[in-house]
C-alpha cells in the first residue's frame, strides 16, 4: 500500500531532522532547533521529489510548518 | 554477510543508479551510510550542502565512505589550514565578471597549482556548467592542467549541463538555495564526484565482470527457447554493449551460467547479433553448480581476487547467494530493466575510467592456459626459453605517473609493503635525485602482457630501500620475479650509488605472495607485521643469465 502524505513528510523529516517524526505531527520549523536553512532546503527538495511538487522562491520562505507542506501537496493533487 | 545486509545494497540500486536521481530516494538510501574516516574538504564560492547531504549514499556503496568538510564561502579561494584526504574546489566561475577571460585562467590555475602544492591526495575541480567561448577556454585550461597534475581529476559540470539542458540551472531560486545549479544538476555532481572520481581514488577496483546469460543479456532462457528463440531487446543490446565498452577497456569477461556449455557455445557462434561476441569472454563457467563456485572459478582462471569481480545478474536469489559465500564479492542486480543495468553498468564505481587502461588484458589471460601447460612439462629453463619472455625497463618514466600509481594502489597480492603510493607520491620518486622508480612493461611469444610491476627506491646512507614493490597478477606465475627484480635492483643501486639493497614490508590481508617471495628471495624469514628486509649481495651483480630478454628504455 502506498504510503500516505502524512507518512511520507513525517519520514522526510525524520530523514532530514535526524530525529522520529509521527505521521500527521504538526511540527513548527519555530519549535524545532534542528531545522535551520540549510535543513529546510532539503526538505523543501525532498517535499518536490517524493510529491512531484514545485516551490517558488517565495514558496520557499513561507514554508514555516509540516502543516504548510501538508497544504503544498494538497494544493497540487487539486483538480 | 547476511542475507538482509546483502540485499540493502541490491535495493538501492534503483535510487543511485537512476536516470533522474531523487532526493528523497537518495536520503533513503543514505540513511545510516558510514560517514568513515577520510575526510572530503570542500573549498567553494557557492552552496554544495544540496549535494553533500547525498554524497554518503553514493560513497557508501562505493565502499569510500567519507566525511565532507564545507569552507566558509571564498571567492579568494584561500589555502585552508587543514589536510583532509582529498579536496573539492567547487567554484561558481560567473562570480569573477571583473576578471577577463586569460586574468581567470591564470588564477585559477595559479590557485590550483598552490593547492596541489600544499597538501597530498586527491585533488578534484569543477569545471564551468556554462556555455560561451569564456568557459569554454576556461574548461580547457583546467582539462589540461588536470593532465599533467598528479593526483587531479576535473568534476564535468559541462558535461553533465550537455545532459541536462535548461534544468542545469534555477537562476529562480538562486538566492534562497545559494547557487545557480538547479536540484537536477546538484544530484548529477554529487553521483559522477563519488562513483567516477573519488571511488577511481579510494575504492577497490573492479578487475571482472561475471555476466549471467538467461534474462541478463538477453530476454528469455535459452535451454527453454533454444539459440534463434533467446530475443535480444534493445535494452539487451545496450547492457550487452556497455560490456563490450568496459571489456576494451580492459575489464575481463566471465561468463557465469546455469547452461549447457554446448548450447552456449552455439548461441555465440550463431547470435552475430549480440554486441558481447565469445572473443570478449575470457572464462566460461557454464554449469549446474553453484554461482558461488563459478565465480570462484573465475577469478582464479585470472588470477585475481573474488572482490575484484563483479557479478551481474537477474536473480536476486543467485547473487544473494553468490555474496554470501564470496565475501567481498561486487553485486549488480540485472534490473528491473536491463536499460537500467546497463546505465548502472555505465556508472559503476571501481571500474577503470583513468587513462591507464589495458586493453589486451582478455588476450594475456587466454594465453595463460598455454603457459601452465609450457610449465607443467619443461624445467625452469626451458620453460623461460620456450616462453621468450622480454622484459622492457624503464627508470623514472614521468610519463607513466599515472600507471605507476595505480600499480600501487590496485595491486593487492604482490605487493611488498603496501605503501599504496598517490599520484602526488609517486611524482616524489620521479623528480627526487635520491629517489627512483624503475617500471616493467612484459611480454612473451604468447601476448603482451603490458606494464606488470613497479619498484620506488631511495637512498638511505649506503642502502637503497626499496619502499614499494608491486607486481601485477598478469605477470605472476612466469617465473620472472627475480629477474626483473634483480635488474631493477642492480640499476637502481648503481643510479644512486648506493652498495645494498633492502626491501620495505608490510603483512596485509592479500599480500601473502609477495612476502613469500621476499622470504625466498632474501633468504631470510619475515617476522613480525613489518619490517626492513636486506637483499643479498649476489641479487645486485648483473644479469641472472636466465634466458630472459631485459632492455632498458633509457
Amino acid at each position: 500500500m502506498p504510503a500516505s502524505v502524512d507518512e511520507t513528510l513525517a519520514e522526510i523529516l525524520s530523514l532530514v531532522l535526524e530525529r522520529p517524526i509521527a505521521p500527521g505531527e504538526d511540527l513548527r520549523r519555530e519549535d524545532e532547533a534542528r531545522w535551520d536553512s540549510l535543513k529546510h532546503l532539503e526538505i523543501i527538495f525532498a517535499t518536490e521529489a517524493a510529491f512531484g511538487v514545485s516551490f517558488s522562491a517565495e514558496e520557499i520562505g513561507e514554508v514555516m510548518s509540516i502543516a504548510d507542506l501538508r497544504a503544498k501537496v494538497a494544493a497540487a493533487d487539486a483538480p | 554477510m547476511s542475507a538482509a545486509g546483502l540485499l540493502e545494497p541490491l535495493e538501492q540500486q534503483a535510487a543511485l543508479f537512476a536516470a533522474a536521481p531523487n532526493r528523497f530516494s537518495l536520503m533513503k538510501a543514505a540513511r545510516g551510510a558510514p560517514t568513515g574516516e577520510r575526510t572530503l574538504q570542500v573549498l567553494r564560492n557557492h552552496a554544495f550542502e544540496g549535494a553533500a547531504s547525498v554524497l554518503p549514499a553514493f560513497l557508501g556503496f562505493a565502499a569510500a565512505p567519507m566525511r565532507v568538510v564545507i569552507g566558509d564561502y571564498d571567492d579568494s579561494l584561500n589555502l585552508p589550514e587543514e589536510a583532509g584526504d582529498a579536496r573539492l574546489v567547487w567554484l561558481d566561475y560567473a562570480r569573477y565578471g571583473r576578471l577577463d577571460d586569460e586574468a581567470l585562467v591564470a588564477w585559477i590555475v595559479g590557485r590550483l597549482d598552490a593547492l596541489r602544492a600544499a597538501a597530498a591526495g586527491p585533488l578534484v575541480v569543477a569545471n564551468a556548467p556554462d556555455a560561451g567561448d569564456r568557459y569554454a577556454a576556461l574548461n580547457g585550461a583546467l582539462a589540461a592542467w588536470a593532465e599533467r597534475t598528479p593526483a587531479a581529476a576535473v568534476l564535468r559540470l559541462d558535461e553533465i549541463a550537455r545532459r541536462l539542458g535548461e534544468r542545469t540551472f534555477d537562476e529562480a531560486r538562486a538566492q534562497a538555495t545559494g547557487t545557480r545549479l538547479g536540484e537536477a544538476a546538484i544530484l548529477e555532481s554529487a553521483r559522477t564526484l563519488a562513483f567516477e572520481i573519488l571511488a577511481g581514488f579510494f575504492t577497490l577496483p573492479v578487475k571482472a565482470l561475471a555476466v549471467d546469460l538467461d534474462n541478463t543479456i538477453y530476454e528469455g532462457v535459452l535451454g527453454e527457447d533454444g539459440t534463434s528463440g533467446v530475443r535480444l531487446t534493445a535494452d539487451h543490446a545496450a547492457l550487452q554493449a556497455a560490456i563490450v565498452r568496459w571489456a576494451e577497456r580492459g575489464v575481463l569477461v566471465a561468463v557465469v551460467s546455469r547452461n549447457e556449455a554446448e548450447d552456449v557455445a552455439e548461441l555465440f557462434r550463431a547470435r552475430a547479433d549480440f554486441p558481447l561476441k565469445a572473443e570478449h569472454v575470457s572464462a566460461w563457467q557454464v554449469s549446474w553448480g553453484a554461482k558461488s563456485d563459478a565465480v570462484r572459478a573465475a577469478a582464479k582462471a585470472f588470477n585475481i581476487g573474488p572482490d575484484a569481480v563483479l557479478m551481474i545478474d537477474d536473480n536476486l536469489g543467485e547473487l544473494v547467494e553468490a555474496g554470501a559465500r564470496v565475501p567481498g564479492l561486487r553485486l549488480l542486480h540485472a534490473g528491473p530493466t536491463a536499460a537500467d543495468a546497463a546505465r548502472a553498468l555505465d556508472l559503476y564505481p571501481g571500474l577503470p575510467r583513468g587513462k591507464a587502461t589495458f586493453a589486451g588484458r582478455a588476450a594475456d589471460i587466454a594465453a595463460n592456459a598455454e603457459r601452465e601447460a609450457l610449465a607443467r612439462e619443461l624445467d625452469e629453463e626451458e620453460y623461460l626459453r620456450a616462453l621468450q619472455a622480454e622484459l622492457v625497463l624503464s627508470l623514472d618514466p614521468a610519463e607513466d605517473r599515472e600507471r605507476l600509481a595505480e600499480i600501487s594502489r590496485k595491486t593487492n597480492q604482490f605487493n611488498l609493503a603496501l605503501a599504496r603510493l598517490d599520484e602526488t607520491a609517486v611524482d616524489e620518486y620521479l623528480g627526487r635525485d635520491d629517489r627512483l622508480v624503475a617500471h616493467v612493461r612484459l611480454s612473451d611469444r604468447l601476448a603482451d602482457s603490458g606494464s606488470v610491476a613497479a619498484l620506488f627506491a631511495r637512498r638511505d646512507g649506503d642502502t637503497l630501500v626499496v619502499d614499494e614493490l608491486c607486481i601485477s597478477c598478469r605477470a605472476l606465475g612466469r617465473r620472472l620475479e627475480d629477474v626483473m627484480v634483480a635488474e631493477a635492483l642492480r640499476r637502481g643501486v648503481e643510479a644512486l650509488g648506493a652498495r645494498r639493497a633492502a626491501f620495505a614490508w608490510r603483512r596485509g590481508p592479500r599480500n601473502d605472495p609477495a612476502l613469500e617471495w621476499a622470504a625466498r628471495f632474501t633468504g631470510r624469514p619475515l617476522e613480525g607485521e613489518e619490517g626492513l628486509v636486506e637483499a643479498p649481495g649476489s641479487a645486485l651483480e648483473g644479469p641472472s643469465g636466465a634466458p630472459v630478454t631485459v632492455k632498458w628504455t633509457n
